[in-house]
């Protein structure tokens, strides 16, 4: 409980307390997706009984995100593009217009913002629809049937999103890429072959796998945040529309920071071995 | 091995709010047991604790000789498998049919075939006199005819148990009346145990046999559907004339 601004306790121990209230939050936050997490691995062996409900969300992830990452990808590309041939200006030769395009969208712009959008879209969805069972006892519904919530409703979604981010991802990337020649050859008068070219030049095929190795762990984290924050939704509309809003922020701030952490373990100690 | 339930000593709190103190109950099999008390006593907490949706602080709750507290996930839903309860809102699951929610207990723990479930859900359905809702979403359907699909949902699986959690709160005269019929019906015909939780004394009346009253977590009167109907003092007399001045505390 936080102490009250009218108190008579001084701002300095108001800030003290609002910051330990954080860290308390953030830490329960952690603790309770880590046991789902576990919690959503002791269910795996039931995937054959749960099969129908995985394809499921994997049409609901996938299908439904396609227009918002195609939206996302062709701007991504064309913006990575603009700005490149703006930043080589004299210096770097135009042949290495579409290396560059091609090694930012795969390594980091295509699974970063596809993650981003697909998260702030995924994840609030989750956390809306389980915190709504929540709050009306489907969940408790579930439980009394002798069926347990986490293999039927957290697991096909974690699964889903571990698969599907990888699979928008490559559809993420061709996009961007595509975008990316479109403007290059339309807008900035760069012949076709010398933006192919560009593109084949140092391609590494370690740069895919590894972006495609940050979307399922991004896939991951976005179902679990979802997952997590609609399983504790307390209260009614506000309290979904809060769960919601949480796991469109957890989501996006692990994205962001495990991005670093993945890029620095992927590309610096395995592939960069 | 004494077949019923036995609650004793049972205790639970939330934060610093005690709304279980030392329960004491037992239910019989058979016997259609009716739990009363203001809103707020914590009369559902003590549905949600028999089958372990909640734990106890303290105390224990036995079930057909069998302790609750203390038992593995499985061995939980076991005992769940025996048990089935309607939900005051109703609790259908909205993203599926009328159909699939009465038939989803069988699809997910039987290997009967989808044929045979939709005969069983469509059997339930109509026993509640919802025969025409099969293929409605729950959204399509009143409250009333929501709570009928939620016992729909609740005897198709054929338990030994039914919980009520307010089965009537929020519904007409005629449509708790019809509900009241509805689970008199049941317990005829199924022959369940059954625990209800209400406050509206009309629907306890037709359909409990033993009465027990909640207050401030205890149980204050424990006796037959005779002896609740002829106090004439004392808590049980008070709740069942909605009077506001008596040992039951008024807000």
């Amino acid at each position: 409980m936080l102490p009250s601004r009218a108190g008579p306790i001084l701002p300095a121990m108001y800030v003290v307390a609002r910051m330990g209230s954080a860290v308390l939050g953030t830490v329960t936050d952690t603790g309770r997706g880590g046991l789902l997490f576990l919690n959503i691995l002791r269910t795996l062996p039931a995937i054959p009984k749960s099969l129908r409900l995985i394809l499921h969300q994997m049409f609901v992830i996938g299908n439904g995100s396609i227009p918002l990452v195609i939206i996302t990808s062709v701007f991504t590309g064309a913006v990575a593009t603009v700005q490149a041939k703006y930043q080589f200006q004299d210096y770097v030769p135009i042949r290495f217009l579409g290396t560059v395009v091609a090694k930012s969208v795969v390594i980091e712009l295509g699974p970063v913002l596809t993650a981003l959008v697909v998260g702030a879209r995924v994840g609030s969805s989750i956390a809306a629809e389980l915190g709504t069972m929540k709050v009306t006892e489907q969940i408790d519904a579930l439980e009394m049937m002798a069926i347990d919530p986490v293999r039927y409703l957290a697991m096909p979604r974690f699964l889903a999103a571990c698969m599907m981010l990888p699979m928008l991802t490559i559809f993420s990337d061709s996009i961007a890429i595509l975008g990316g020649y479109a403007v290059a050859t339309l807008g900035l008068d760069v012949p076709s072959k010398t933006f192919t070219d560009g593109l084949r030049f140092l391609f590494d095929s370690h740069d895919v796998y590894g972006g495609l190795i940050k979307a399922f762990v991004f896939g991951a984290l976005i179902a679990v945040s979802g997952c997590v924050n609609g399983f504790h939704a307390r209260g009614g509309a506000a309290g979904v529309g809060e769960a919601a809003m949480r796991a469109v922020v957890t989501a996006s701030l692990l994205i962001l920071v495990s991005n670093f952490l993945l890029g620095a373990v992927i590309f610096q100690v395995i592939f960069g071995a | 091995m004494e077949p019923g339930i036995q609650i004793s000593g049972l205790a639970k709190r939330f934060g610093h709010l005690v709304v279980l103190d030392g329960v004491d109950l037992k239910i019989q099999r058979g016997e259609n047991r009716v739990i009363l008390g203001r809103s707020g006593q914590g009369k559902s907490v003590m549905l949600k604790l028999i089958v372990g949706l909640l734990t106890p602080d303290k105390g224990s709750i036995v079930v057909d000789g069998k302790r609750v507290v203390g038992m593995s996930r499985r061995e939980l839903y076991d005992l769940r498998r025996r048990f089935s309860m309607v939900f005051q809102g109703g609790a259908l699951f909205d993203s599926m049919t009328v159909g699939d929610n009465v038939g989803l207990g069988l699809a997910e723990h039987t290997d009967q075939s989808p044929e045979e479930i939709r005969k069983r859900s469509q059997k339930s359905l109509e026993m509640v006199g919802l025969p025409d809702v099969f293929k409605k979403m729950p959204a399509e359907l009143s409250g009333g005819m929501k709570k009928r699909a939620s016992l729909a949902r609740a005897i198709v699986s054929e338990p030994d148990y039914i919980l009520y959690d307010e089965p009537t709160t929020g519904l007409d005269p005629i449509t708790a009346d019809s509900i009241n019929r509805l689970i008199q019906h049941l317990d005829e015909e199924l022959g369940v145990t059954s625990l209800v939780v209400t406050h509206d004394m009309t629907s306890a009346f037709m359909v409990g046999d033993r009465f027990a009253l909640l207050n401030k977590g205890t149980i204050v009167f424990d006796g037959s559907s005779d002896e609740a109907r002829a106090a004439t003092e004392g808590p049980m007399a008070q709740f069942i004339q909605g009077d506001s001045q008596g040992p039951l505390d008024s807000l």
